[in-house]
């Protein structure tokens, strides 16, 4: 996939992933490669901004297989700028869509 | 490259971060390469993962807002020895000092200077402003409040020194030696004069004689001018303290009304805010700060009405001089009467004065006849 769309959609991933669950580090980016394949090292500047910018507070919790994780959660201004991201995207893709839609027909046509 | 070798490097790349959030960032990736051992890979595969260290450093620091070139710019110039750094702010510092030393003095100077001759040519022009009033004024005859005759108010003066009182006729003399027999009296009379002159030689002129006109057609004619002159500039002063009175009102009434609309649009927000944040919205915070604008805005508005300058200045002013003539007449016409009275109240002591004064010889010399033919 293109590294721009990536990086593009990448927060809306990650925000959705944490509002599912609160996640540590490595989990989340587990769970990003799921959908888009990402470059690992890229996940843990963007969990820093989105903390910076106050949409995920950190806490840690005791592991069993070794030194305390530091999990993510999602705050209540995190789920509005979800929202928003999500309405972006759907816009964009719809649109997108449509005028793909559209020269296809038209070239059929 | 090995685990330790690649921490240490992004550690030095990412040395422009504050110490805790290096320090967070450095354990968030040894965590991720430990987890990543653990499940069977090498060190070397982990980090190859990762991708070139410039470009992962570059997206850290971005996520900071921090310019790339900047960090790598400041760690170059960390390469500098903290001694030489030392000897190059203590030589900044010490040229700093010296240059505002000498532009202290200068400054210094050069404002006493200038404030020195603001004063003289202040007093220059004030003393030419006056010239023309002061010639006028020596052209000035007053009437004397005791005996009624005019004069020049040098005339005046001479003619009330007990010492300097030179009548050919002989009769003002004979007058002062019979108010000499009431040494009290003399006494009250001599300091009145001199307090008199010397109100007169600093210029106030609320002595009790009176200007009735000017020595000769041209005094006259720069008396009738001067008076002119004082209306014109009355006039002038009272348009120009209208116009003032009206800016000064038009601008807090502007400052009110726009801080009374803004409260009423604050007020408007709160009532959005407040539906919003019963819907779960998380705007308490913003919900408090626009309810203390409202508080502000209203507040404001009426402080600057408070500023208004009004008319009414002047009554207060009148009923606080003349409080016992404001109870006893209720009415607005009746007091303003009462203070029209005190401000003529001069003239009607100066005739009561006139009145009181001591005989003329004539009078004298038929009281003492009366005297006598009483005392017979």
């Amino acid at each position: 996939m293109n590294a721009q769309f990536k990086k593009g959609v990448l927060e809306l991933i990650v925000l959705e992933s944490v509002r599912q669950r609160d996640m540590y580090g490595y989990e989340l980016v587990e769970e990003v490669s799921k959908v888009v394949n990402v470059n690992e090292g890229t996940i843990y500047p963007l969990l820093k901004r989105l903390t910076n910018e106050h949409y995920f507070e950190t806490y840690l919790r005791e592991s069993t297989e070794g030194p305390p994780r530091k999990y993510y959660h999602v705050t209540a201004a995190g789920i509005l700028y979800r929202d928003s991201l999500e309405k972006e995207w759907m816009e964009l893709s719809e649109r997108v869509w449509k005028f793909l839609k559209q020269n296809i027909s038209d070239e059929g046509g | 490259m090995g685990k330790n070798e690649f921490l240490s490097e992004l550690e030095k790349s990412l040395s422009v971060l504050q110490e805790d959030e290096l320090r967070d960032i450095i354990s968030e990736y040894e965590q991720h390469i430990d987890i990543k051992v653990e499940k069977g890979l090498t060190e070397e595969e982990v980090i190859a993962d990762f991708g070139s260290l410039s470009e992962l450093t570059g997206e850290i620091l971005e996520a900071y807002h921090v310019r790339v070139d900047y960090a790598a710019g400041r760690g170059k110039s960390r390469k500098k020895s903290s001694k030489v750094l030392g000897q190059e702010s203590s030589e900044n510092l010490q040229k700093l000092r010296e240059m505002g030393e000498k532009g202290g003095t200068t400054l210094k100077s050069g404002v006493k200077g200038a404030g020195a001759w603001m004063v003289r040519t202040v007093v220059w022009v004030w003393r030419q402003a006056c010239r023309p009033f002061i010639w006028l004024r020596s052209q000035a005859v007053f009437q004397s409040p005791e005996s009624g005759e005019c004069g020049t108010e040098e005339e005046e003066i001479i003619k009330r020194l007990p010492g300097l009182e030179a009548d050919p006729t002989g009769q003002d003399t004979g007058t002062a030696a019979q108010r000499g027999g009431d040494a009290s009296h003399r006494t009250r009379e001599d300091a009145r004069i001199s307090r008199d002159m010397q109100r007169r030689r600093t210029g106030s002129m609320t002595g009790n004689a009176v200007v009735i006109g000017s020595r000769g057609f041209a005094g006259r004619g720069f008396h009738s001018l001067c008076r002119g002159i004082r209306k014109m500039i009355q006039w002038a002063a009272d348009i120009a303290l209208w116009g003032i009175r009206l800016i000064w009102n038009g601008c807090w009434i502007m400052f009110s009304v726009f801080a009374a609309g803004f409260g009423l649009f604050s007020l408007f927000a709160m009532g959005l805010l407040m539906v919003l944040l019963t819907q779960g919205y998380p705007l308490a915070g913003v919900t408090i700060g626009c309810a203390g604008l409202v508080c502000c805005m209203f507040s404001a508005a009426g402080l600057g009405m408070t500023f208004l300058w009004r008319r009414r200045a002047g009554k207060a002013a009148a009923s606080k001089r003349f409080p016992e003539e404001n109870a006893l007449n209720e009415s607005g016409k009746a007091g303003q009467e009462s203070i029209r009275r005190r401000i003529h109240r001069p003239e009607r002591v100066m005739k009561a004065r006139r009145k009181e004064a001591p005989a003329g010889p004539e009078e004298f010399a038929i009281q003492q006849r009366e005297g006598d033919g009483q005392d017979a």
